[in-house]
């Protein structure tokens, strides 16, 4: 036991355990944004979207494009996370109407090779437009502070990360689960079959679905602009951790993004408490545990 | 020499609220054609799949010849001579109609982790014996999928005949066929299993089919067999009416018996 | 098929000579295809073949360049016993994920060599001390002869010529046959007595360890390992090359590792935002030419 104390010191600090927490949560609810988007575009169209990650990066350049290197006031600062969140699910539309949508019966080796086709276009795209360096944007001064949560100091910024992202969650589910156009949704996940002999418009449930997830993952991008250094490779980290929330929780599941996206943001934490040399490592041990023990996720279903 | 090519004892299954073999008894001797007939849903499929080893029972076993093979993968089963066909059509597509054949022949000869011989020309006699005795003697480079429903059927049976089987599952024979061809189908297997000396056991719906080849029938419902017995027996059999026929219908049956052995008697 | 020896004796005999009038940095680029080729091969025994769809295949390719890059640099190794134990490495590592990913298919399969993948990557970049971390190894020079730029090129011919005739026997052996079978009805091949699991299994230990052979043959041609080829994204490069030149046929890949190879060189040279170019380029030919180049061909002949 004494062993395992000194190994993890902070298993004996109560102010360090319920930081990290929070931190985790936070985390969390950010990947919950990017892999709740990934997670629903699969469970309608059965179509892994690598290129997931480069809309979260779209979504931070353009939070970048309307804020400016300049300390922004409040008001700019939300009009930049409304800004990010529709102009991503113009981009997402536009992405499923004029390429995705012709794929939807090809083999999956065609509809991995469209999404990483997004992925390397995106990639030049975002440096032709704003330049290779990488970018920062600060803060409101507002939010800029800290706060007391639960006796123990906590940056405002990121309390307000859990309260949005803890909103959307639930927008999203009150959507899905509490309107009639939720249940198609549903519904297609489990038999697009069935809603097009029904006669549903099931091609446009799969465009908004699709924009959806891209503002989705465009918001995400926008709120970690602030703490996160802006590049042409910021795609590629997003999309790995974004993929292993998915897998945890189970491709196609709401909840399961939710549940894999809260592990994987407490994993990450305590990882970096824990193991600061082989922190990133974490989260692919447990993703491959649960792959193999489980393979559809803690929450997926078979197909 | 076993008194029975399979035997099938007590067995199970339960799925999502359906009993769909429900104490399962078979007997089958070396040789026999035996016809499994019931209505939809009488559990045909299921006894089916857990005889060729696609389903565990939940409860009884069953034996080949003397040895105990419940719950056994398929592989297995064909590799000690059971072979199975299913009801849609199953084939290789994408393979040509000799490469389907060779793929069977090849695992029977456990080469089929061979990964340095060439397959070009393996047991081309063989091969070739098995397309001929189904009647595909010249469409050896066609792709399987080109074929006529009737061929692939055909030579699905040369598959299946590929690991000269002792016993041989047939799903539905004739399913899908039109009906001119369905008894010549069923009669082709009947003499090539004569000829080979393999036991059969096949389901089917069609009743021409049935009483023109099976030496025996057993009647599935509900799970149980219902009955067994010769093909006239069965036919006359007022249980067997009633289960294809509804309650009117069985009614309508006796009432036909009745007049008929009047007729007889007069 | 006496033509299809000819035709590869008479490609082996121009290959062989192409060097002389060429500059080093065609020379480089014709090993990079070679090696490519063979990668793609590779990739396609369980795509065209298996009807495997691995989204992690890199591992292998980035597990050879890596054992042949630490055993040389790291620890001091010869040469040729490096560029031996490279695909033993990555066809070890195959045999033990394998066991798990084989169980499953379609999307799962993908995804779970896939998490292998990130899982190799993230142990690699983080060991400065044995893989050089970000950077990468450098220095994988061979001494002699051999190590020039013609040196590399005939060694990699005759080591790339050599594993594409193994593979193309494996791909016509009954193996082969049984493989392309469990591709075609899973339910079949299991009636007809075949151990799927385990073809499935030894056709992904025989891919990785072919794959490990390229990256080796990589690291040589490069005289360096890149962390890159162990990313995610790398893992795009095979399924784009099959694809490209075709699955259903040996030749296929090899066609698409050449067109992806030149594709590459050309538009880097034209471009820094060659990336852009190659995801448009991409695009373009899975919506349309979906049967890859030889297909596209084959049809125009019909």
């Amino acid at each position: 036991m004494d062993a395992l104390f000194a190994a993890l010191p902070w298993l004996t600090n109560p102010t360090v355990i319920i930081r990290q927490v929070m931190a985790g949560l936070a985390n969390g609810m950010l990947l919950f944004l990017v892999a709740s988007g990934l997670s629903l575009i699969f469970g309608l169209s059965r179509v892994i979207n690598f290129g997931h990650g480069a809309l979260f990066m779209i979504g931070a350049y353009l939070a970048y494009s309307v804020v400016g290197t300049n300390s922004p006031d409040l008001v700019t600062f939300i009009a930049m996370l409304f800004a990010a969140t529709i102009g991503l699910f113009v981009v997402g539309v536009a992405f499923e109407m004029a390429i995705l949508r012709r794929i939807y019966n090809s083999p999956q080796a065609f509809q991995l090779l469209v999404t990483f086709g997004l992925v390397l276009i995106a990639g030049d795209a975002v440096r032709l437009i704003w330049g290779p360096a990488e970018k920062s944007i600060p803060l409101p001064p507002i939010i800029d502070d800290v706060i007391q949560l639960f006796g123990v100091t906590f940056p405002l910024y990121r309390a307000l990360l859990i309260a949005i992202g803890a909103a959307v969650c639930l927008a999203l589910w009150w959507l899905l689960y509490r309107t009639h156009w939720g249940v198609l949704v549903r519904a297609a996940t489990a038999d697009r079959e069935m809603l097009r002999a029904l006669g549903v418009n099931v091609r446009r449930i799969y465009t908004v679905i699709f924009g959806v997830g891209a503002a989705l993952a465009g918001l995400a991008g926008a709120l970690m602009a602030p703490i996160v250094s802006i590049g042409p490779g910021l795609h590629a980290d997003v999309l790995t951790e974004a993929f292993v929330v998915v897998a945890i929780g189970g491709l196609g599941s709401f909840p399961g993004a939710l549940v894999g996206a809260l592990l994987v943001g407490q994993a990450n934490a305590f990882g970096i408490l824990s193991f600061p040399q082989m922190s990133i490592v974490v989260p692919f041990v447990l993703m491959a545990v649960v792959l193999i023990l489980r393979p559809r996720g803690l929450m997926g279903h078979i197909e | 020499m076993s008194d029975y090519a399979l035997r099938v004892r007590g067995l199970y299954k339960h799925f999502a609220g359906v009993q769909a073999a429900d104490d399962v008894n078979l007997a089958v001797k070396p040789g026999e054609f035996r016809a499994i007939i019931g209505p939809n849903g009488a559990g045909k499929s299921t006894l089916f799949n857990m005889i060729s080893g696609f389903l565990k029972p939940d409860r009884g076993q069953v034996f080949f010849a003397d040895e105990d093979i419940t719950g056994q993968p398929p592989y297995r089963l064909f590799r000690i001579g059971i072979s199975r066909t299913f009801q849609i059509t199953n084939i290789f597509g994408d393979l040509s109609v000799l490469e389907n054949v060779q793929s069977a022949v090849l695992s029977k000869n456990r080469r089929s982790l061979a990964i340095f011989a060439q397959s070009r020309g393996a047991y081309i006699d063989e091969c070739r014996a098995l397309l001929h005795l189904v009647g595909l003697p010249d469409l050896e480079r066609r792709s399987a999928a080109e074929l006529s429903h009737g061929d692939q059927k055909r030579l699905e049976l040369a598959v299946a005949l590929a690991n000269k089987p002792r016993l041989l599952l047939l799903d539905e024979p004739t399913a899908g066929m039109a009906p001119q061809e369905r008894i010549a189908s069923i009669r082709l297997v009947h003499q090539i299993a004569r000829q080979l000396g393999i036991t059969v056991i096949f389901t089917e719906h069609d009743m021409q089919v049935v009483f023109a080849v099976a030496d025996i029938i057993s009647v599935l419902h509900q799970g149980k067999v219902l009955v067994e017995g010769k093909p006239e027996r069965i036919r006359d059999d007022p249980d067997v009416q009633k289960i294809y026929l509804g309650e009117q219908g069985g009614i309508a049956a006796a009432a036909a018996r009745a007049e008929k052995k009047t007729a007889t008697v007069a | 098929m006496i033509r299809t020896v000819a035709g590869a004796v008479l490609l082996v005999a121009v290959l062989a000579c192409a060097p002389l009038p060429l500059s080093d940095f065609w020379i480089f680029v014709l090993v990079q295809m070679m090696d490519y080729a063979l990668y793609a091969v590779a990739f396609n025994l369980l795509l065209g073949y298996g009807g495997m769809l691995a989204f992690g295949f890199a591992t292998f390719f980035g597990l050879g360049a890596y054992t042949l890059g630490i055993l040389q640099v790291r620890l001091g190794f010869d040469v040729v016993p490096a560029v031996l134990a490279a695909p033993l490495v990555a066809s070890l590592f195959a045999a033990v994920i394998g066991y798990f990913c084989v169980r499953l298919s379609g999307i799962y399969f993908g995804m779970l060599t896939f998490a292998f993948q990130m899982l190799a990557y993230a142990v690699f970049i983080k060991s400065y001390d044995l893989a050089g971390g970000d950077d990468g190894l450098h220095g994988l020079v061979v001494p002699g002869i051999v190590g020039t730029p013609r040196g590399i090129y005939y060694v990699s011919l005759a080591i790339v010529a050599l594993c594409l005739w193994v593979l193309a026997r494996i791909g016509s052996s009954p193996f082969g046959l049984a493989l392309r079978a469990q591709r075609s009805n899973v339910n079949k091949s299991l009636a007809i007595g075949i151990n799927v699991k385990l073809e499935k299994w030894l056709a992904f230990v025989i891919a990785s360890f072919f794959a490990g052979v390229s990256g080796a043959l990589s690291g040589l041609a490069t005289q360096s390992v890149f962390p890159d080829w162990l990313d995610w994204r790398a893992s795009a490069v095979p399924i784009v090359m099959a694809i490209l030149g075709g699955t259903q046929r040996f030749i296929g890949p090899v066609i698409g590792a050449c067109v992806y190879v030149v594709l590459q060189t050309v538009i880097t040279g034209m471009t820094e935002y060659w990336s852009m170019i190659m995801g448009v380029l991409i695009i373009g030919i899975v919506v349309l030419m979906p049967n890859g180049i030889v297909g596209f061909f084959r049809l125009r002949h019909e």
